[in-house]
């Protein structure tokens, strides 16, 4: 058969489809005529009412199951407002709980978060968005009181645990919770859970964002220490900060730096002290993305803040700087990938500087710079 | 232990607050629809006599989204109930949030508070049935018939200082007019595009505003992508997403506004439910069922002399001559 009669017969074939247009059509119509036929019957008392009984029935099972618990959950319970850095701290005990949950073959994590009646430095969506990354923890609860708290664990907490869950609600120096910064015990993935998942979305998204840097760049995510000597740190302060790291990074060649966490009002300076870094929050991101982006970039630069445990975690070097950098007793308990870093400041940006250089190439030396990094190191050590 | 105890044990006694539960396999993740089912539980606390309210959110990895919403599944169903978060804080008689992703918890906690007769928004039978009215108002117009006021919400739980502190350091002395502009078009899920505003127009309207009202603010509101690059160079125009804030911070700048102005959305059912004045324009004609209003209405049963409904595209001019009146009669007022 030649080529022009196997056109025309791919002719012929198209043309008669398209005269049975009308047919499927009709085809159409008659599906959805037997579609609200189906959903009228479905509809009637009868079925309703089987459907009805069906899920009582359902209902009556659960209870009997003992209330879906009786796989015997791990409840943690955490007092908002006597952490001092309640997002992070509320990852570090998510992590510590799931860590307790594998130890004692529990199968999921239930979160009860209370807020106390002191003003509390978290947004509870960021607390909802936060706790959800990772797999076990199963439920997440937020009070604003302790007695409907306590309502809810007399009815669905595990008989055994019930009493003591109760204890912690009421007194938070009972709560095992308050010691956030205790950080022994730290990694999930160590333990042999999952460690911190995010949507498929915001991963590809991160990564297309540091690939847009340009693609042979090493990026480091940024966070400035909230902190100074006499509390909360200003907007200048931390300017100060950015201008500290940046000045740093400028000497590393293709270092790029990802600020996080910090919009600051006067958004034209911060560019100014910091030429072609990018400030993730004036980019529209949302707490989730720019975690992926600290479990992404290449290293870490910043305090020990809830961006530092998605790094730490991940496996990164991590440069943890500031005084929360002290909150560990030992540097060992984070890994040989993490130094803190407590006593540099901002009187000395020459020996911040140095401390940097070292720093990558000790991360170098380690192995948690990828071999394609190495010549960029070189680079780095022979500007040093 | 006996049946009969084990019953009587699982029955949650908490009597004093109402139920709201939110099954996301059936019921869409939209800003607006959540509003008003926030809506909706307010009234059926006030109904039942109760001022606290607790909610139970259903979010299942097997079953993340309803059939409306084909493009929301198990990988990325996270993303969407993370931004939606917010909106379910904005009641002042919230209690307790409870979020659950496992079904048989969750309908074990709806069974319990069922055995102990709590009151729920929706009725505990539209789990069986899978179905929920989460867009109407029939509810809120009868009960504002029936006891002359309107239980509203407010700024999301936990935003209000935050956003104190933005008006304070952005927008101090000014008229803070919030404003969102429907730009589906941007979006993933390209729903009822014939919804959307003309940002051109809205742009010509804030340039001419800065000429004629340099004390007037506008904030506006919605997803980093809803916005055109150059409208960021207007003086008088604030975005709070170039600030790192998200949708609690913007609801909470919504309510705390002086005047909303937007497109009939999601930003104008928080509006709606508020004792912000607001105009929402372009309001869908086909919607007016649903709130059991006749197209050409200018207001909502509940609403008060300072919140309007327009029923024409947005144009520049139009914009303008709503924005005058409406500025005009609030400082009169004050």
């Amino acid at each position: 058969m030649g080529l022009r009669s196997k056109i025309s017969g791919f002719k012929r074939a198209a043309l008669s489809v398209g005269r049975l247009r009308p047919l499927v059509k009709v085809y159409a119509q008659l599906r959805r005529v037997e579609h609200l036929i189906v959903q009228a019957i479905l509809r009637t008392f009868p079925l309703q009412l089987l459907r009805i009984v069906g899920i009582t029935i359902k209902y009556i099972w659960y209870i009997q199951a003992g209330r879906g618990n009786d796989r015997r959950p791990l409840v943690s319970v955490v007092h908002l407002d006597a952490l001092k850095r309640p997002l992070r701290d509320s990852l570090i005990i998510m992590h510590r709980s799931v860590v307790q949950a594998v130890a004692e073959k529990r199968p999921w994590v239930w979160m009860v978060f209370v807020f106390g009646e002191g003003e509390t430095r978290i947004l509870p969506g960021d607390l909802l968005s936060a706790s959800q990354r990772l797999d076990m923890v199963s439920q997440v609860h937020i009070f604003w009181s302790k007695k409907s708290a306590i309502d809810y664990v007399q009815v669905f907490a595990h008989e055994e645990d019930r009493a003591g869950i109760i204890e912690k609600i009421e007194n938070k120096d009972v709560s095992d919770i308050v010691t956030g910064s205790d950080l022994t015990a730290f990694s999930v993935s160590a333990c042999g859970s999952d460690s911190y998942r995010f949507p498929h979305q915001l991963v590809v998204k991160g990564r297309d964002f540091l690939k847009l840097f340009n693609p042979g760049s090493v990026i480091a995510v940024v966070s400035l220490p909230p902190f100074s000597s006499e509390g909360l740190a200003s907007y200048s302060e931390k300017h100060k900060w950015l201008e500290m790291i940046a000045g740093a990074a400028q000497g590393i060649p293709r270092l790029q730096l990802v600020v996080s966490g910090f919009a600051s009002p006067g958004n034209d300076d911060l560019h100014d002290l910091a030429r072609g870094a990018a400030f993730t929050s004036n980019l529209g991101f949302s707490l989730s993305e720019e975690m992926v982006l600290a479990k992404h970039a290449d290293f870490y630069i910043g305090p020990m803040d809830h961006f530092a445990m998605i790094a730490i975690d991940a496996g990164k070097p991590c440069m943890i700087i500031g005084e929360e950098g002290s909150v560990s007793a030992v540097d060992g308990d984070f890994g040989s990938h993490v130094r803190t870093f407590p006593d540099i400041g901002l009187e000395d940006p020459e020996s911040f500087s140095r401390e940097l250089r070292s720093f990558l190439s000790d991360a170098q030396k380690a192995g948690f710079i990828p071999v394609a990094r190495v010549d960029w190191i070189e680079k780095v050590n022979g500007n040093a | 232990m006996s049946l009969i105890k084990k019953y009587r044990a699982f029955i949650d006694d908490s009597g004093d607050r109402a139920l709201g539960f939110i099954d996301f396999s059936y019921m869409p993740y939209a800003l607006g629809d959540a509003l008003t089912w926030l809506e909706n539980l307010q009234v059926v606390a006030h109904e039942n006599g109760f001022d606290r309210v607790e909610q139970l959110i259903h979010a299942n990895p097997d079953r993340p989204s309803s059939r409306f919403q084909p493009h929301i599944d198990a990988s990325n169903y996270q993303i969407f109930l993370d931004n939606l978060y917010p909106a379910l804080l904005c009641s002042p008689m919230m209690e307790a949030v409870h979020v659950v992703s496992q079904p048989n918890t969750f309908n074990a906690m709806l069974a319990s508070k069922k055995l102990a007769g709590v009151s729920s928004w929706p009725s505990f039978w539209a789990q069986p049935r899978q179905e929920i009215d989460y867009f109407s108002h029939k509810r809120m117009n009868d009960f504002h018939a029936k006891h002359g006021y309107l239980p509203m919400l407010d700024a999301p739980r936990g935003y209000e200082h935050s956003a104190d502190d933005y008006i304070a350091r952005e927008l101090s002395g000014k008229f803070v007019v919030s404003v969102n502009i429907r730009q589906r078009i941007t979006h993933m899920n390209l729903a009822a595009l014939h919804r959307d505003s003309p940002i051109a127009e809205w742009r010509n309207f804030f340039e001419r505003m800065h000429q004629r009202h340099p004390n007037v603010a506008f904030v506006l509101l919605g997803g980093y992508m809803e916005w055109e690059r150059d409208i960021f160079s207007i003086p008088n125009v604030a975005i709070p997403r170039t600030h790192g804030f998200g949708l609690g911070m913007e609801l909470a700048l919504l309510f705390k506004s002086d005047l909303f102005m937007g497109s009939s959305s999601g930003f104008s059912a928080a509006a709606t439910f508020s004792k912000v004045p607001y105009i929402i324009t372009n309001y869908e004609h086909s919607a007016a069922a649903f709130t059991y209003i006749n197209v050409g209405d200018k207001r909502y049963p509940f609403s008060s002399e300072t919140q309007t409904l327009d029923w024409q595209q947005e144009t520049a001019d139009h914009l303008d001559d709503l924005f005058e009146a409406r500025y005009g009669m609030i400082k009169g007022g004050s």
